[in-house]
């Protein structure tokens, strides 16, 4: 189980990392501390939310896991970031763009098994 | 008053029956994954022989899991209740307790505390080390020789229909209960006379079958608690019947089986190691974001 979870979680996190950054490129943000701070919410959050949906599998557990993510991300973006002008719009978008690349690749993933 | 006796009663009636015929229906390990994702399980309810190509089968904590938590060794019998497909695996679960000799056994239902109050609510607790529930690779086991393979094999040669079972057999005379006609064992006997004071009603069969041996058999359906047996016909009272022959490909035992986990907290089956490092993740995440952009350390674009 350790082996599975962890697998889990560490390529949820590459590819939110990666889906997250490329979100705020599209969106404009060059700042160097505020795609760090980008990076860093996504560590702090994406753990946490995908080791508990794993520990505790029901499907309806995924929106109020989505919802406290982007509810805390939106919190630090709010507080840290510079060059984010809407933090709440930003961590909603971001999170709505990586859930549903994740979702996609997902599905292409089980429908090639 | 009255009435609410009379509710009461009937209500009472109604659940033992609902409850007495689940329990006659299916039987459930006490396995958390399955407690919590039967959506995506398929009931087997059969006994199946363990066949690794090694010699032995590993046993995983849930079916996605890839570190075994145990082994079995090949030729033991296991009721499998469910499957589930994961991983482009299909997956069994099965449910065990040791033996005071050590061998690995199914387990009915022994050593364990549990309640079920649905997919979210419910706890099991196996009050004695080396019970539980795992999950195996089904391409690892071989179906064992039951009723539903006879049915299976010769149900085109089934008669259908109801045939009520009155032997011209003296009162008290027990008859043999077969699995399927040339079962290795018999399952018990009937008491004809016996069973009809409880409830008058005789057996009725709803298959006839005539073996090779021209002997003929009548499958009972159900009866007081017996599901799905044969009787001799020709020769009830017999229980030396012609065994039918049935060939496994099975490969032998390993001498060399690996050693079972020990269960701690930080091994394969266990969550625990996962959750510890995610809090260290999040609670230095935090630290790091408050010193790097705190008022004071604010970092330079």
């Amino acid at each position: 189980m350790t082996d599975m979870l962890l697998s889990a979680l560490g390529i949820s996190l590459a590819l939110t990392l990666v889906f997250e950054l490329a979100f705020s490129l599209i969106c404009g943000i060059r700042g160097r501390c505020d795609l760090l701070l980008v990076l860093l919410v996504n560590v702090l959050t994406n753990p946490a939310a995908v080791l508990i949906y794993h520990l505790y599998p029901p499907a309806w557990i995924k929106l109020p896991l989505e919802l406290a993510a982007i509810s805390v991300e939106a919190l630090y973006y709010s507080r840290y970031a510079r060059g984010i002008r809407h933090p709440v719009l930003f961590s909603i978008g971001v999170n709505c763009f990586s859930f549903t690349l994740g979702a996609v690749i997902n599905f292409i993933i089980r429908s090639a098994l | 008053m009255k009435r609410l006796i009379i509710l009461s009663i009937i209500a009472l009636l109604c659940f033992s029956v609902l409850t007495t015929a689940h329990a006659d229906v299916l039987w459930e390990p006490f396995d958390a994954y399955w407690f919590k994702n039967q959506d995506e399980c398929t009931y087997l309810g059969h006994t199946y022989i363990i066949n690794g190509p090694e010699g032995y089968v590993p046993v995983y904590s849930d079916p996605a899991s890839t570190k075994p938590v145990l082994y079995l060794p090949n030729g033991g019998e296991f009721f499998i209740a469910a499957y589930t497909e994961t991983g482009g695996r299909k997956m069994g679960v099965i449910q065990y307790k040791t033996t005071a000799t050590g061998e690995i056994v199914h387990n009915w239902g022994e050593n364990v505390d549990a309640t079920y109050g649905g997919p979210d609510d419910f706890s099991i607790t196996w009050t004695r080390k080396g019970s539980g529930t795992g999950w195996l690779d089904m391409n690892m086991v071989v179906k064992k020789y039951d009723n539903s393979s006879f049915e299976e094999e010769f149900g085109d040669q089934f008669i259908e229909g109801e045939f009520p079972y009155e032997p011209d057999l003296e009162a008290g005379t027990e008859v043999y209960l077969w699995a399927y006609p040339g079962a290795p064992a018999t399952q018990g006997t009937l008491a004809i006379e016996a069973d009809r004071s409880q409830g008058g009603n005789a057996p009725v069969f709803s298959m006839l079958y005539t073996d090779e041996n021209g002997l003929e058999w009548g499958q009972i359906g159900y009866y007081y608690g017996r599901r799905n047996v044969w009787i001799c016909i020709s020769d009830p009272t017999n229980d030396s019947l012609p065994v039918r022959e049935i060939a496994y490909d099975l490969v032998p035992a390993s001498d060399n089986i690996p050693e079972s986990s020990s269960g701690g907290i930080f091994d394969a089956g266990s969550p625990y190691l996962a959750v510890v490092l995610v809090a260290l993740t999040v609670i230095i995440t935090a630290v790091l974001i408050a010193f790097l952009y705190g008022k004071k350390r604010g970092i330079s674009a």
